[in-house]
């Protein structure tokens, strides 16, 4: 180390020195051939004879001085500083291939460090929290091989308790909840507020920094404890004005009175990239109703839950102690029907918001894949160029090498114009991709609704990013300079001094090397842009899925904040009013409430039993009027009404998929289904429902899930805690609907945050990932092909202008355009047609690997596989078309007069 | 014209130090020094001499100085430094032995068993 100090040191110094080392090496070498020549004048020779004889016994000064600089060490950095200034002359004397080179390999290193950064964000980046290193993730395994990742409270406390192995097990839920000031007069409206429902150690766990009062402590979560929430930083400065009196201060957060006990700094986020509004122990948010509760059954899992492991743990120790925890238990309480018997808890890394793991190396890879293949494009594209111009070159360098400059220095010189080009293209590329991942992130996540909360993703540039940029720059200058720079100063180049350019050995290799870079470049983009075809085509058939649904001019009006502390009774009486008064509004169709609104996530299975079999359907709570409202069609029975609130046996509709999954050889109608509640107090609840309709299937959950299936319609009484939306139909526009909804919330309940949302948007938010994603392949398999193009044209560009005597003694003796074209372009035509035939074996591969991986990307249809490569074709035919045609109009005799 | 002969790697580096050990020397000295003792057998080319004399330079075995000649002329000194002496000692006896076992091989009798 010190030895590679002081060596740094000394190359710095004679660095430093090197002009004056020089200056001495001139005078040294002047003295000896000095000495050299008097000493052959003392032998009888005349003084010029002398000097001459010396000169030539002396051999090359240059040379000799050169290879004594180089022995001292130092001049090796020297030479790097004049070989940049050198390549920075090169580049600045032809600005055109300059521009070109810098933006071709900065566009496509800009792609692959945006990527990157993305990937980084959430794979590399660090959590803030304490040691991040040792945080890990809890996942159960139950018997039937079932990956589950929630926990009921009651699992939650037995792991935090029993375990030795972990620091502790934190639990954290997301519930959106209103926050509201305790009293009138201090004014405002409620506030929808995210909040992360946590555990009493959640913040001594992680390890959570606090900037005012206190955090949440373990005696929070306690029964009998008084409840205190803690705000985000952001959130108090937004909604609280930063006031430091805050602490202390007395809100309702769904009508429960809380006190705020402190400010959690900004960089704490916990384990999500959603920044929360407030954190609120279970207890609290069980007491509000957000959540299940503390005394909450086995059944009921809605926490996920974290650990710190103790230093010098493994997870698989750790894991297994865990799976003891629960296992014991779980076998005493088997008898109650718990829907999961754990066969064992797992524990994977939490470091960051995704840690690496083999699925998500499979996820990435074709995304990585396709970012790759522009890079590839661009390093063939930029080698073809400066293959050609070695070339152009070749006279310079074989002089160079001619006066004595030896071939690893000319090598390294032509290199550090590669690396020059490459370090310029990085930069831009850098910059390209700090303004276009923040612009598109900020743009995507702009477009969420506020319940979506603040996404917070470090997108910008860090170490990692410049160190993936560094090596990227390193791949590609060995990419795209070497085999250029070995070709141009290879020995046999000294014979281009003697013959001019028809050097043919140096010519034939130089051009298979070339005809190998051109159909890789055009393979390459009909790769790429094959990728992007599949991710289009997907987006578009995601947004052309046919829901079975009418849901064009509905607007669903959450309903459910409770900021006054009323009683349930009361609330639901309000609700009811509510819905009459909307359904009386004139341009209003129909209205229901319901639990799960539509595309706005996948609802959940429960086990449904007839008399002897239990199938898993997903089911939703809904009143009357429900399927008038979402426009699902009656196929047999008939719907809720009105009349059936208050009835003695519960009803439900099911899908046709649900009956004939259930009843496949009897009618549906009459039949009994047993569910248990999604928040049963008792897991004796089970409600019995009677079948009364059967209505047409639909895709309600993720468009790129396939349809529905099963689904049963539960008849929900108003009253029912679940139902909190209001559907409305509307007559034409549903927009005109908005401000009168608004204003009837507020006669209902002047303090409610009533939310209202279109369907199309909600359906528009799950397709909004897949749009940017489309956008963005598109965007990418735009700039391959560009690439190409430029690459294509410059290598026919400049394999015409080699040729053109040729061309002109052809066009002499008569040649007609098209034998001129047809002269000039064979080659080029066959090198692009063997690069299709090669891109579309890979294409089918491709296709393949993006139908694995990831479930929505549709495979590409016959007509893309052709579509794609036949317009790649076009396109590159005019690449080719246009230099070439320029060639057929040379006048031959100026064209034979210049050499 | 005498009969020249090609110097092994690693020789060159050796016969500088040992000239330099009798009197500190510029490169042209060192170069007739070398030539003129070796009866113009060995010819030190300038090619390999200057870059030799930095490589040492650079590892401490000889430093520099430029002083006036006899004849008034400014010109670099090499001179010899104790890294250098040493050097010279590790290298002639390595020669010895070289020479010695080369001698062995080269004075065997009879053919080739």
């Amino acid at each position: 180390m010190m030895a590679a100090l002081r060596e740094a040191w000394r190359r710095l110094r004679a660095l430093a020195g090197a002009a004056s080392l020089r200056r001495e090496l001139d005078d040294e070498m002047r003295f000896h051939l000095d000495s050299l020549a008097r000493d052959l004048e003392h032998e009888g020779l005349g003084a010029g004879e002398a000097r001459a004889a010396a000169r030539r016994r002396f051999g090359n000064p240059l040379a000799t001085r050169e290879r004594s600089a180089e022995a001292r060490g130092l001049p090796r950095l020297e030479s790097v500083v004049s070989d940049v200034r050198y390549g920075g002359r090169m580049l600045r004397r032809s600005p055109g291939f300059a521009v070109i080179a810098i933006g071709a390999i900065g566009l496509a290193i800009g792609v692959n460090c945006g990527f990157f950064t993305v990937i980084d964000a959430l794979v590399f980046e660090p959590l803030a929290v304490t040691d991040p290193s040792a945080i890990v993730h809890l996942r159960t395994l139950d018997d039937r091989g079932v990956d589950g990742q929630l926990f009921s409270y009651v699992e939650y406390a037995e792991l935090d308790a029993g375990t030795r192995l972990l620091t502790g097990v934190t639990a954290f839920a997301w519930r959106p909840v209103a926050l509201a000031p305790t009293t009138a007069e201090r004014g405002g409206d409620a506030l929808l507020a995210n909040a992360a429902c946590v555990s009493g150690n959640y913040f001594s766990v992680l390890g959570g920094p606090i900037v005012l009062g206190r955090a949440l402590v373990a005696a929070d979560e306690r029964a009998g404890a008084a409840p205190a929430i803690v705000l985000s930083q952001r959130f108090w400065e937004a909604h609280f004005g930063a006031a430091r009196d805050v602490i202390g201060r007395s809100v309702l957060v769904d009508g429960r009175q809380v006190t705020i006990v402190g400010v959690a700094r900004r960089d704490f986020i916990g384990i999500q990239p959603r920044l929360p509004d407030l954190w609120m122990p279970i207890a609290v948010a069980g007491d509000v109703g957000a959540t299940p509760g503390r005394a909450s059954p086995r059944a009921d899992r809605f926490l996920e839950l974290n650990g710190r492991l103790r230093p010098g743990v493994t997870r698989a120790r750790a894991g297994a102690e865990l799976s003891t925890i629960l296992r014991e238990p779980e076998q005493r309480e088997v008898a109650e029907g718990t829907g999961r018997r754990v066969s064992a808890v797992w524990l994977t890394s939490q470091s960051s918001l995704v840690p690496m793991s083999a699925e998500l190396a499979m996820l990435a890879a074709p995304g990585l894949l396709v970012v790759l293949l522009v890079l590839v494009i661009a390093c063939a594209n930029l080698a073809t160029l400066l293959l050609a111009r070695a070339l152009v070159r070749q006279r310079e360098i074989a002089v160079r090498l001619a006066v004595g400059a030896s071939r690893g220095r000319l090598l390294r010189q032509l290199l550090t114009e590669s690396l020059l080009i490459a370090a310029l293209g990085a930069a831009l590329g850098l910059a390209l991709a700090d303004w276009g991942v923040v612009a598109m992130a900020r743009a995507m996540f702009g477009a969420f609704p506020p319940e979506a909360g603040t996404i917070v993703l470090d997108l910008h540039a860090n170490w990692r990013v410049l160190a993936y940029a560094a090596a990227l720059v390193v791949v590609s200058v060995v990419a795209f300079g070497l085999a250029p720079a070995l070709q141009a100063t290879s020995p046999d180049v000294s014979a281009q001094l003697k013959g001019g350019d028809s050097a043919l050995g140096g010519r034939i290799r130089g051009s298979r090397l070339r005809d190998v870079l051109v159909a890789a470049q055009v393979a390459a983009c009909v790769v790429v842009t094959v990728a992007a075809g599949i991710l289009v085509q997907s987006m578009r058939r995601l947004a052309n899925v046919d829901t079975g649904l009418q849901t064009a001019s509905v607007v669903a009006a959450d309903l459910g904040f409770e900021t006054s502390g009323r009683p349930p009774r009361v609330l639901a009486a309000a609700r009811q009013t509510f819905a009459a008064r909307v359904r009386a509004l004139p341009g209003v169709r129909s209205a229901a409430l319901v639990d799960l609104v539509p595309f706005s996530g996948g609802a959940a299975t429960m086990a449904i039993a007839d008399r002897t079999t239990t199938t898993a359907v997903r089911s939703n709570l809904v009143t009357a009027g429900y399927f008038n409202v979402v426009g699902q069609r009656l196929l047999q029975g008939r719907v809720f009404a009105e009349s059936d609130n208050g009835s003695v046996t519960l009803t439900a509709v099911v899908t046709a998929a649900a009956a004939r999954a259930l009843w496949p050889a009897r009618s549906a109608i009459g039949q009994m289904i047993r569910v248990p509640l999604p928040v049963a107090p008792t897991p004796a609840d089970i409600r019995a429902y009677e079948v009364i309709g059967v209505v047409s299937d639909a895709r309600s959950g993720w468009m790129w899930e396939r349809d529905d299936g099963a689904y049963a319609y539960l008849s929900a009484s108003p009253a029912e805690r679940e139902a909190l939306t209001l559907l409305v139909r509307a007559d034409d526009s549903a927009r005109d609907l908005l401000p009168v909804l608004r204003e009837l919330a507020h006669d209902v309940d002047p303090r409610s945050p009533l939310r209202l949302r279109r369907l199309p948007d909600v359906l528009e938010l799950q397709l909004l990932p897949f749009r940017y994603s489309a956008g963005v392949a598109a965007a990418v398999g735009a700039l391959a092909l560009a690439l190409a193009c430029v690459g294509l044209y410059g290598v026919v560009a400049f394999a015409v202008r080699q040729r053109r005597r040729e061309v002109a003694v052809h066009v002499a003796m008569g040649a007609t355009t098209s034998d001129v074209l047809r002269l000039v372009l064979r080659r080029e035509l066959r090198l692009v047609l063997a690069g299709l035939a090669a891109a579309l074996a890979l294409s089918g591969a491709e296709a393949r690997l993006f139908a694995s991986v990831l479930v929505p990307f549709a495979p590409l249809g016959a007509t893309g596989f052709v579509l794609i490569p036949a317009a790649i074709f076009c396109v590159a035919i005019m690449a080719i078309l246009v230099p070439a045609l320029s060639a057929s109009r040379v006048e031959p005799m100026r064209v034979l007069r210049q050499d | 014209m005498t009969d020249r002969r090609e110097l092994l790697p690693g020789m060159l580096e050796m016969l500088v130090l040992k000239t330099l050990s009798l009197a500190p020397l510029h490169g042209y000295g060192i170069a007739q020094h070398i030539q003129r003792l070796s009866g113009e057998v060995l010819r030190i080319e300038e090619g390999s001499l200057y870059p030799a004399l930095q490589r040492m330079q650079a590892k401490g075995w000889v430093s520099s100085e430029w002083k006036l000649t006899p004849t008034k002329r400014r010109a670099r000194y090499y001179r010899l430094t104790a890294a250098g002496r040493k050097r010279l000692g590790h290298e002639a006896t390595g020669f010895d032995r070289v020479v010695q076992a080369v001698g062995r091989v080269m004075r065997t009798e009879g053919g080739i068993p």
